[in-house]
């Protein structure tokens, strides 16, 4: 279990964070969303320990996230980050290889990699230059690579846990979801994931928990039904937009129905 | 090299491949060194080569003395020098090259070859009334620990600069650097204007270059911390290649960011240090020799720093035999012949490669 209390993150005089205390559950997906510059990416930063936190305290499983060592922290966690360029002609192999700490493990490591790159539908492409590939691609490679970091959700019986920063961001409808199952059953092998989204529907209809930051606090957190309303929309997000129910309860938010607020 | 550059791996991993190279690079070594040996003004053919170590290694006396003198004394230090030089200046761009993220950094780049370079100038042109009064030795020390002490210099102040509250910024260094690099070039080329013509012919025999001049003495001194740094490399394999990912990735992945780049500048400023001081500028063999590997075996430091201090090698050697023959008896620096060949050489790569290799 990750617990964050109190956490204050200044840049400068502003306060990107403020004031905010949240638990990490394992088995579950937690989705984080909020308005532009609500201070999201910052909040996945100190929960990742990447960026230094000016207050408040930040556990995993009881042990300060500062304190524990890099290597230890690196088999408990993983960090999906945006698509970016390598400057070197690495393969998608090689790069999906990185997140294995154990370089010499030889055909246990490639066997790995190899049912990573399958998981997202990267089969075959092991052999390709990561350069070549299309954006969408690229961010696939990375969440291989993460999986291959945290081959198991809950190593020795204790939970990992895997933050996603805008996971769908550059694919395509098939992917999206293909990337939220792969979290959904991170989660379900007792894991616990973390995942900044922009998409409402998705988050709603993938993760068992949404937390609204608004202005570095939380706004609101819960069941996607319980966050999802009419008055969020309005207050957070600025919209005035009726939110919907699937059959199955599910909220959904159609841009159609907006009216200028 | 064709042929290993010809396709990926099917499945992408390359490292069969790599070990594959690593050895025929080991051969490819072997067989430079064998005809350094032989190759000279002074003939003696290889089988010759072999006999007068042989007698040499096993303590008998010289059947030849001239010959023993010319190879044990005179050629066999300057070709282990050499290879020495030529592995530090490729590991040191390659090492480079993964902390920038950019295949176009070099040892130069950072400002130490410019802060060796001007610690040596410094020595010529201000220090030689000074020197004249001290013993023959200080003479001979006093240019490579100048040398050794600009480039250190440069690289801390470099360091200084950059680093705040324990994190350095690529960005930030590397810009530094080139100001660094600009200031301590322009204070050589003012050292250089005011210099007396014997002064100059002596810098521009520094400026670009020479494997000329080496003893054992001088070998014995630069050996350690070229081969520590040599050894302990595959430590950071690892390390630089999460680092392509990115700085918060590659503590993501659970390196001590900060430690890897200390550790690199170190490593980076000794071995370029010590080249410098005892050869001069060489440039071309730290950004050839790991661009052409990547390409024939991919970028895994793994590999890529043990096969970049081989290639290194052999290619320095492999110009300093150049050297020697072109204008017999007599020599050309080192460095006009590692330019002349890397320079078009690194552009054709460069032209060929332009669409994938993001510069």
């Amino acid at each position: 279990m990750i617990i964050a209390e109190d956490l204050v993150i200044r840049a400068g005089h502003k306060r990107l964070i403020d004031g905010i205390s949240l638990t990490i559950e394992p088995g579950l997906v937690t989705a984080i969303i909020g308005p532009n510059g609500a201070g999201k990416s910052t909040l996945l930063k100190a929960l990742t320990g990447e960026i230094k936190r000016t207050s408040g305290r930040i556990t995993i499983d009881g042990t300060d996230i500062g304190r524990l060592p890099l290597g230890q922290l690196a088999a408990r966690r993983a960090v999906l980050p945006q698509a970016s360029s390598l400057a070197f002609p690495f393969t998608v192999h090689e790069v999906v290889r990185l997140g294995a700490s154990d370089r010499r493990g030889g055909s246990a490591v490639n066997a790995r990699v190899v049912a990573a790159l399958a998981r997202v539908d990267l089969g075959g492409f092991g052999g390709r230059l990561y350069q070549e590939l299309s954006g969408g691609e690229q961010q696939r490679v990375h969440l291989a690579r993460v999986l291959c970091q945290l081959p198991d959700p809950c190593p020795d019986g204790r939970p990992a846990f895997l933050f996603l920063d805008e996971p769908t961001a550059s694919l395509d409808l098939r992917h999206q979801l293909m990337t939220l199952s792969a979290a959904r059953e991170f989660a379900k092998g007792g894991g616990g994931v973390v995942a900044v989204l922009h998409d409402m529907n998705l988050a709603a209809l993938h993760a068992d928990r949404i937390v609204v930051i608004d202005r570095g606090r939380v706004a609101a957190e819960g069941a996607p039904p319980d966050v999802l309303t009419d008055a969020l929309l309005a207050e957070v997000f600025g919209v005035t937009l009726p939110v919907g129910k699937t059959a199955d309860g599910v909220p959904f938010v159609l841009p159609q129905a907006a009216t200028a607020a | 090299m064709t042929v290993l550059a010809s396709a990926a791996a099917p499945d992408g991993d390359r490292r069969g491949r790599a070990q594959l190279a690593l050895i025929l690079l080991a051969v490819l070594l072997v067989v430079v060194m064998a005809a350094a040996l032989a190759t000279g003004p002074y003939g003696l053919p290889v089988g010759r080569v072999l006999q007068i170590m042989a007698d040499w290694i096993a303590g008998r006396p010289a059947a030849d003395t001239t010959e023993r003198i010319v190879l044990i004394d005179i050629r066999l230090p300057r070709l282990l020098l050499g290879a020495l030089v030529g592995a530090a200046l490729a590991i040191a761009g390659a090492m480079l090259q993964g902390l920038f993220r950019n295949p176009l950094a070099d040892p130069g780049l950072v400002g130490v070859s410019s802060g060796a370079g001007l610690g040596a100038v410094l020595v010529i042109v201000t220090g030689g009334a000074m020197l004249a009064s001290l013993p023959a030795i200080a003479t001979i020390g006093a240019l490579p620990i100048a040398a050794f002490l600009g480039g250190f210099a440069t690289t801390i102040i470099l360091y200084a600069i950059a680093t705040r509250r324990g994190r350095t910024s690529v960005a930030t260094m590397l810009l530094a650097g080139i100001a660094l690099g600009a200031f301590a070039g322009a204070i050589t080329s003012f050292l250089v204007y005011r210099a007396t013509d014997a002064q100059l012919r002596e810098l521009t025999f520094w400026t670009m270059g020479s494997l000329a001049g080496a003893t054992w003495l001088k070998l014995a001194i630069a050996a350690p911390p070229i081969l520590a740094v040599l050894a302990l490399s595959p430590l950071i394999a690892r390390g630089l290649d999460a680092l392509v990912l990115g700085e918060a990735e590659a503590r993501h992945l659970g390196i001590d960011v900060e430690k890897l780049k200390s550790l690199i500048v170190f490593a980076v400023a000794v071995v370029v240090g010590v080249s410098v001081a005892f050869t001069g500028v060489i440039g071309f063999v730290g950004i050839v020799v790991p661009h052409l590997l990547r390409l024939a075996i991919g970028p895994e430091h793994r590999t890529l720093l043990p096969a970049s201090a081989l290639l290194g090698a052999g290619l320095l050697i492999g110009a300093d035999i150049i050297c020697r023959m072109v204008v017999a008896p007599a020599e050309l620096p080192i460095g006009i012949v590692t330019a002349i060949i890397g320079a078009p050489f690194f552009v054709s790569i460069l032209l060929r490669r332009r669409g994938i290799v993001d510069l």
